[in-house]
């Protein structure tokens, strides 16, 4: 088993840079990206392929998911993402945004620190909760969120580039290379949709760890409320967008601030605040 | 047989409109003059006839009947003076003929370069061609090399990507904004030509419903009926200039090109609509007319794109721009196809005469070995006769190769089959035998 653990940790490196290439090439190649981007399509599903086995080995080799240190968090975000964008994107083919470069070099930097240094890293002394199956579900499902957050934070700075190219006249790459701004929030729509879904099982999980453990004073830890936060912005995102009728521009602004600000104070949170969460 | 292709016609290049258009054929001319060109004149045709050319390529049934013999037949079926147009006619053979179809079908010689509807055209002539019964296996390979070109530029160059006309970058504008036009409402304010094109356009990308606004309502009314040929659907309408405040807050693009002196869509005007519109996508205003018709100020307006012909006019010189930065890699294409092409058909043309040559060889050899085999005994004759064949394989090994290497040219391959043809007589023994 380690033999096949340290195979693929030099390979998926490999994978996602390969990926890079290939998605970079179809990005900043002119003209006829969807033809292109659908020769790709193989490659994602393979890399994709190749970390769910990797997930499942390490996991059943260490008795816990990729969760006990940063960079083994790190590897399982490249693999959210890559999944993620897969899973809103490239099932239509004739949709694709172009985004697959962006996200495929934000996931290939994650793999690669993460295959690096996850030997060096100093892992959480929580064993026993590391093998409780709830809590592997509550983390992979945050991590999940988070990933989905990140993405449609992508999506919502394409557009908002894009509107403001299209403003000012500048059809140059961004102009050719980005789809519609339509398409665009729709994405965002879409992995925002994603992320409500993970968030909301991991905190519903997350309240029943806390509940079986007994640490009820743990509900107003920074962390749990900064993550309740983004779970309350991906669910307005989705309310006002459908009773409130709000669209377009308006929309993504509401997202982006929103995001921006829990990433802020997540940032702030994380720097000065130490709790049993601190591991994330 | 060999490949005598000829081309000839005349194009944008060649021929003003005044004169293309006293050329042009329609479909049942096309298919008339390949029944009347097919037996006596030519063995294959096929004739391609647009707004901006009409070509004849053809295998001449008769090695006299050239090019000039092509350009008179068809000036006289149209009733032309032969001698006032003769000279703006292209008159190619051979390798020139095929470089040609491959330049119109790659929409290098196009009068919008990188042009897109003239691979379709060229099937269309192609499938003509073919119901007529003037289709052989050389205009077929010539014709799917052609397709294999086409095929190529498109998915391997830039040449056709992006905008080339200003009503074509307004659309395509408005498809950089939405998703799917089908699910929107177009407002075309003018009922000129421009603003024809620019509905034909919208229409050709389902425009989910079309409103178009005159002066003249019933110019509007023809408009409409004139682009949306298969029938209205539901939410189009032909409106008069009174009712532009109301069409303005039920549309998300608008395309205006009036021959209107003054601004007709103001920025209050437009203000008040967008406060009553129900969507907040945004909303598109491209002003495609001289002098303008929306108030510049309304692009201060939140949520507003709106962009005039200069605007326009910097995306279709931006893509006309790198669409000739193509241009080197179509032309790699084109040689490329045409080394492929005249490869496949050297080897077409030189395949009988190396068998002719071989058979010549083992003819003399049989008869030598016949005429002397009593002199040998019978274990000396099977030596000589090994020998014999290794002296005849090592001598035609040279010439074989020599007319199976790649030419440059077709013409070139030719040259070598005549040279060997006579240096050892072959036409004349292949007589003396019949």
């Amino acid at each position: 088993m380690p033999q096949l653990l340290i195979a693929l940790r030099v390979l998926l490196p490999l994978l996602y840079a390969a990926l890079v290439v290939v998605t970079g090439d179809i990005f900043f190649r002119p003209g006829v990206a969807i033809t292109r981007l659908k020769r790709a399509r193989p490659l994602v599903l393979t890399v994709l392929a190749f970390h769910a086995l990797y997930i499942g080995a390490y996991t059943v080799y260490e008795g816990h998911c990729l969760l006990a240190s940063i960079f083994e968090l790190s590897s399982l975000i490249a693999f959210t993402l890559l999944a993620i964008y897969a899973f809103v994107e490239m099932r239509i083919t004739s949709e694709a945004s172009g985004t697959a470069f962006l996200v495929s070099a934000v996931a290939f930097l994650f793999q690669a620190s993460s295959s690096l240094f996850i030997d060096s890293a100093s892992t959480i002394e929580h064993t026993a909760i590391l093998k409780n199956p709830l809590f592997n579900i509550h983390v992979t499902t945050a991590v999940f969120g988070y990933a989905a957050l990140t993405l449609s934070m992508i999506y919502g700075a394409l557009y908002l580039v894009l509107f403001r190219a299209m403003q000012r006249n500048l059809f140059g790459p961004v102009y050719d290379h980005l789809p519609s701004l339509e398409k665009l929030e729709r994405y965002g729509i879409r992995t925002t949709a994603v992320g409500f879904v993970f968030l909301s099982i991991s905190i519903v999980i997350g309240g029943m760890l806390m509940g079986s453990s007994g640490i009820y004073g743990a509900v107003f830890d920074p962390k749990i409320i900064a993550t309740v936060l983004v779970w309350a912005i991906f669910g307005a995102t989705l309310v006002i967008r459908r009773i409130a009728r709000i669209e377009g521009r308006k929309l993504v602004l509401f997202w982006m601030y929103g995001f921006a600000l829990t990433i802020v104070s997540m940032t702030i949170v994380n720097a000065f605040v130490t709790s049993f969460h601190s591991f994330l | 047989m060999p490949f005598e292709l000829i081309a000839i016609g005349l194009t944008h290049r060649t021929s003003p409109v005044e004169v293309r258009e006293r050329v042009a054929l329609s479909g049942n001319e096309v298919r008339s003059l390949l029944l009347k060109l097919k037996g006596d004149i030519v063995r294959e045709a096929l004739v391609l006839s647009t707004c901006n050319r009409t070509e004849i390529y053809a295998l001449p049934a008769d090695p006299e009947i050239t090019g000039q013999h092509l350009i008179d037949f068809l000036l006289k079926e149209k009733h032309l003076p032969e001698a006032e147009l003769r000279g703006q006619f292209l008159n190619f053979t051979h390798c020139e003929a095929v470089t040609h179809l491959f330049q119109v079908i790659a929409g290098i010689d196009s009068q919008i370069l990188g042009d897109q509807q003239i691979h379709a055209q060229v099937k269309d002539a192609f499938r003509m061609s073919d119901e007529s019964g003037t289709n052989g296996s050389l205009l077929t390979k010539v014709a799917h090399a052609a397709f294999r070109v086409a095929k190529r530029v498109k998915s391997e160059t830039a040449l056709g990507v992006g905008a080339a006309t200003i009503s074509y970058a307004a659309v395509e504008f408005s498809r950089k904004v939405y998703a799917d036009l089908r699910d929107r409402r177009a407002l075309v304010i003018g009922a000129g030509e421009t603003a024809e094109l620019a509905a034909k356009h919208l229409v050709e990308r389902h425009i989910g419903s079309l409103i178009v606004l005159n002066r003249t309502q019933d110019n509007a009314n023809d408009l409409l009926a004139r682009v949306r040929v298969d029938g209205l659907h539901a939410g189009d309408a032909a409106l008069s200039l009174d009712e532009l405040e109301h069409a303005l807050s039920v549309s998300d693009l608008v395309i205006s090109s009036t021959a209107s002196d003054e601004i007709i869509v103001t920025r209050s005007m437009l203000s008040r609509a967008l406060r009553l519109r129900e969507s907040q996508a945004p909303m598109v205003l491209l002003d495609i007319a001289v002098p303008r018709d929306i108030d510049p100020e309304c692009a201060g307006l939140p949520n507003v794109f709106l962009k005039d012909i200069d605007d326009l006019r910097s995306i279709v010189d931006l893509n006309l721009e790198r669409r000739k930065e193509a241009l080197p890699k179509v032309h790699e294409i084109i040689t490329e196809e045409l080394t492929n092409f005249l490869a496949l058909q050297s080897k077409l043309e030189v395949a009988p005469t190396i068998k002719e040559l071989r058979n010549r060889f083992e003819t003399i050899r049989l008869e030598e070995l016949t005429r002397n085999q009593h002199k040998f005994k019978p274990e000396e004759l099977a030596v000589v006769d090994q020998m014999t064949q290794r002296i005849m394989n090592r001598l035609l090994h040279t010439p074989t190769v020599m007319l199976k290497e790649p030419r440059a040219s077709l013409d070139d391959v030719l040259s070598r089959i005549e040279l060997l043809r006579a240096l050892f007589a072959l036409d004349q023994r292949h007589e003396e035998s019949e």
